[in-house]
């Protein structure tokens, strides 16, 4: 009698477990496509950035759901098409987390481009978390956050991009709109051979290094980092002095650009030159 | 026996599983280069000098369970043999020990918060707590964060006595978050440098308010205010500063326009954030989406300084206007015509400049591969009304992009430009760019620049050629792309014409690996 009311109870058990395991693998089944269907549409958004086709990426972005602003976010992508040469992105989700439909997509990158400012190949790397949601049927893109995987050259629009836990140092900060500005200053005097200059941030943030400065001489282009973060308000500790060659005896125009990477996110992206004679 | 079997495997996993998860980490990055510069011919008119440098950086991180929450500590490193990266050979560059769960976090070491700007935004080292209420539609954040305001380590341990004391500081903010729409922040940082030399003594506080209110889909207002009190350079002031955004959508969907207002008086001295003193302006902002094809963009901005009076030359006013249209033809799915136009004036009692551009452009991506693109631009400096300088430049782009399948593309870019300086020189110029990559793990790229520069004949300036080769390639040493082997190979040849000492040949090679554990 214990002995079958011991083998019932098992049988019973081994039942329960097999129901309990057959319904949870339904329910994998249903997450893994779902998860499935939103690694899809990212990598279609992916390969629509890196082929520069705006109207296609757009197509997987839900403009009534959208949790930022649309017309900030269209406005980034088309700058990033102008101001960047992607040469290549690699990506790796890192994990996806699910809210009801929603699925937040967690992915870790890197990215090779080229400014079209710059004659120098950017290596970029960041972690970034995307949110999307099913409407009608497709998931689409609400929301970003996290490093600035697309949208980097919009200062407007990496306001809008809230921090994440894990993310790489960046030199937007989030929230309070502080942001570095980085102008060059060329002291009084200087020499027919070198040029000296200050590389001043005069925003509320750090600009982290580094931050590539290209000075143009008399036929001649000169690109190279500075190395050290500048904080708000501070100046590059020495000034830069760089040799130039001589070719001529009345003077010859220099011009400063910095930030000619087009890195870094400033308050005002339009103050980042200086010419000068040099006598 | 194979469920047996299968549930201890899953058993084994999941202890193991939990090993992964409960014990503690290490993660880092290893990234170091060597590059070498070597330079012939006229050598004393090289921006670079023959030299090799190394550099190595390493970020080394822990972390791990703790409590109900997690415990880490974060540092990075650097040694090199270049004195343009660092004054020493070896230096620690952040460090950062942290405690976090759902409600507190709490750092020590390189500790950084953003504030309001105007009162606190920044890194010290030092510490930082912040709290965070746990409630459905509305949270409480609470931050207190303070330290000492110092480069690097080793300056906060060789403190420069009185000639460059250590800055500390602190600040503290209250932060009321509703349904992440609607957030106020009040906050409060104060300030001290100690030193018996006036000049350099400093100390103060300020008092912030900030937020954003979103009323609906059509208005939000973003605004920060502050008051700062205190003593620099043996002056005493007390002054304050304000910033206001209205983002409006006046048709959603195809109209954005914002304004924004800001006001900082001239003896603002920001304690423990920063802010560009004696400075009022105002600025709108209007994108318009005229249809899908058209959309228009203009920004109008006006500042000036000299709120109190005082600057000699009398206050400078500056006016910047800019209208772009972007046509993005149906014809032609991916294409799109831009035209710009802007115009900046400066003037004060004794500058008076305007500078005029204007620009056209077209771009066109086909999905075979192929990429075209003209542009022209114009502008015309104008100083003081007595010298004009008018350039024009225009530019071509041709491009090429076609996969391999397996992962495998290649590309090139030819970018030709031209451009005149009035009355001055030409330049004509073009860039080549033409890259491999092969089953994304190995890419190879080239690429080769020249610029002629020709001076009029009234110009003492000498003609200059100018030509870059540059080789470039990088291996992926794992699928996953964590461990990264790249090789830079470049040459730069300068000829400047009737001066055989400035016709020289640089030399530059470089090889950096970075390792992600």
């Amino acid at each position: 009698m214990v002995k079958n009311t011991c083998v019932i109870l098992l049988l019973l058990l081994a039942t329960f477990s097999f129901a309990a395991s057959e319904y949870d693998k339904d329910i994998v089944v249903k997450d893994q496509t779902r998860n499935d269907k939103v690694t899809e549409v990212f990598r279609a958004m992916m390969n629509a950035y890196e082929e520069e086709d705006i109207r296609l990426f757009f197509s997987y972005v839900s403009e009534d759901r959208f949790e930022q602003d649309y017309m900030t976010f269209y406005d980034a992508i088309d700058q990033d098409i102008r101001v960047y040469d992607i040469l290549s992105v690699d990506t790796w989700v890192d994990k996806i987390t699910e809210d009801g439909y929603k699925r937040f997509l967690y992915v870790q990158w890197t990215k090779r481009y080229l400014a079209t400012t710059s004659d120098r190949e950017i290596n970029q790397r960041g972690y970034s978390r995307f949110l999307f949601d099913e409407v009608n049927g497709k998931y689409k893109l609400i929301e970003l956050a996290g490093n600035n995987f697309w949208g980097k050259s919009l200062r407007e629009w990496t306001e809008e991009v809230p921090q994440i836990a894990g993310q790489e140092p960046e030199n937007t900060v989030s929230g309070g709109g502080a942001l570095p500005d980085l102008t060059v200053t060329i002291p009084a005097g200087g020499g027919i051979s070198d040029v000296a200059f200050n590389i001043n941030n005069t925003g509320t943030a750090t600009a982290i290094a580094p931050i590539y400065y290209k000075i143009e001489y008399c036929g001649g282009t000169i690109e190279k980092p500075y190395e050290e973060n500048i904080l708000p308000g501070d100046s590059t500790t020495y000034p830069i002095i760089e040799p130039l060659p001589v070719c001529n005896f009345g003077g010859q125009t220099v011009t400063i650009l910095v930030d000619s990477t087009k890195e870094i996110n400033e308050l005002d992206e339009y103050n980042n030159d200086v010419s000068k004679v040099v006598e | 026996m194979k469920k047996l079997l299968l549930i201890s495997a899953l058993v084994a996993c999941s202890l193991f599983g939990a090993e992964q998860v409960d014990g503690w980490q290490v993660s880092g990055r290893l990234s170091a280069y060597i590059e070498s510069v070597d330079v012939d011919g006229g050598r004393t008119s090289s921006s670079e000098r023959e030299k090799t440098t190394h550099n190595e950086e390493l970020n080394l991180n822990f972390r791990g369970p703790l409590g109900k929450g997690e415990a880490g500590l974060e540092s990075r490193m650097r040694t090199t043999n270049s004195d343009s990266i660092q004054a020493h050979g070896a230096e620690l560059l952040y460090m950062k020990a942290y405690y976090r769960d759902k409600i507190w976090t709490v750092e020590a070491g390189d500790v950084a918060a953003s504030l309001n700007p105007y009162i606190f935004s920044g890194s010290v080292k030092g510490a930082k707590a912040v709290y965070k209420s746990d409630e459905k539609d509305h949270t409480w954040n609470y931050t207190v964060i303070t330290g000492a305001q110092t480069a690097s380590w080793r300056d906060l341990l060789e403190d420069g006595g009185d000639d460059n004391p250590t800055t500390f500081t602190g600040g503290f903010e209250a932060k009321y978050i509703h349904e992440r729409s609607k957030e106020i922040a009040l906050s409060f940082a104060a300030l001290d440098v100690a030193s018996d030399i006036n000049a350099t003594a400093k100390n103060g506080y300020g008092l912030g308010i900030d937020g954003k209110w979103r009323f609906n889909k059509y208005v939000t207002l973003k605004g920060r205010a502050a008051f700062t009190d205190g003593k620099e350079d043996s002056n005493s002031s007390s002054s304050t500063a304000v910033y206001l955004k209205l983002l409006t959508r006046p048709v959603l969907k195809s109209v954005k326009s914002d304004f924004v207002y800001q006001r900082v008086d001239s003896d603002f001295v920001s304690f423990g954030g920063s802010a560009n003193d004696d400075k009022e302006q105002i600025e709108n902002s209007t994108t318009w989406t005229i249809n899908k094809e058209l959309r228009a963009r203009m920004d109008l901005k006006y500042s000036r300084n000299n709120l109190d009076g005082t600057v000699t030359n009398g206050t400078q006013n500056i006016y910047y206007e800019a209208v772009s249209l972007t046509y993005n033809p149906s014809f032609l799915e991916r294409g799109d015509f831009n035209f710009r136009l802007t115009n900046k004036d400066i003037d004060d009692d004794v500058t008076d400049s305007n500078r005029l551009t204007a620009g056209v452009d077209f771009n066109l991506r086909q999905k075979s591969g192929w990429r075209y693109g003209a542009g022209y631009d114009y502008s015309d400096q104008d100083d003081n009304n007595a010298s004009s300088t008018r350039t024009h430049t225009i530019k071509g782009l041709l491009g090429y992009k076609q996969n391999l399948g397996k992962d495998s593309s290649y590309r090139f870019t030819v970018r030709p430009n031209y451009q005149l300086i009035e009355n001055s020189q030409d330049k004509i110029g073009f860039k080549i760019d033409a890259g491999y990559v092969h089953n994304k793990r190995l890419s190879a790229d080239i690429m080769y620049m020249i610029n002629d520069t020709d001076y009029d004949s009234s110009s003492t300036s000498n003609n200059t050629q100018n030509a870059t080769y540059q080789f470039r390639s990088t291996y992926k040493l794992d699928t996953k792309g964590r461990n990264i082997l790249r090789l830079l190979l470049e040459k730069r040849d300068v000829h400047v014409d009737d001066t055989a000492d400035s016709t020289y040949n640089e030399y530059r090679g470089k090889v950096s690996l970075v390792m992600n554990f």
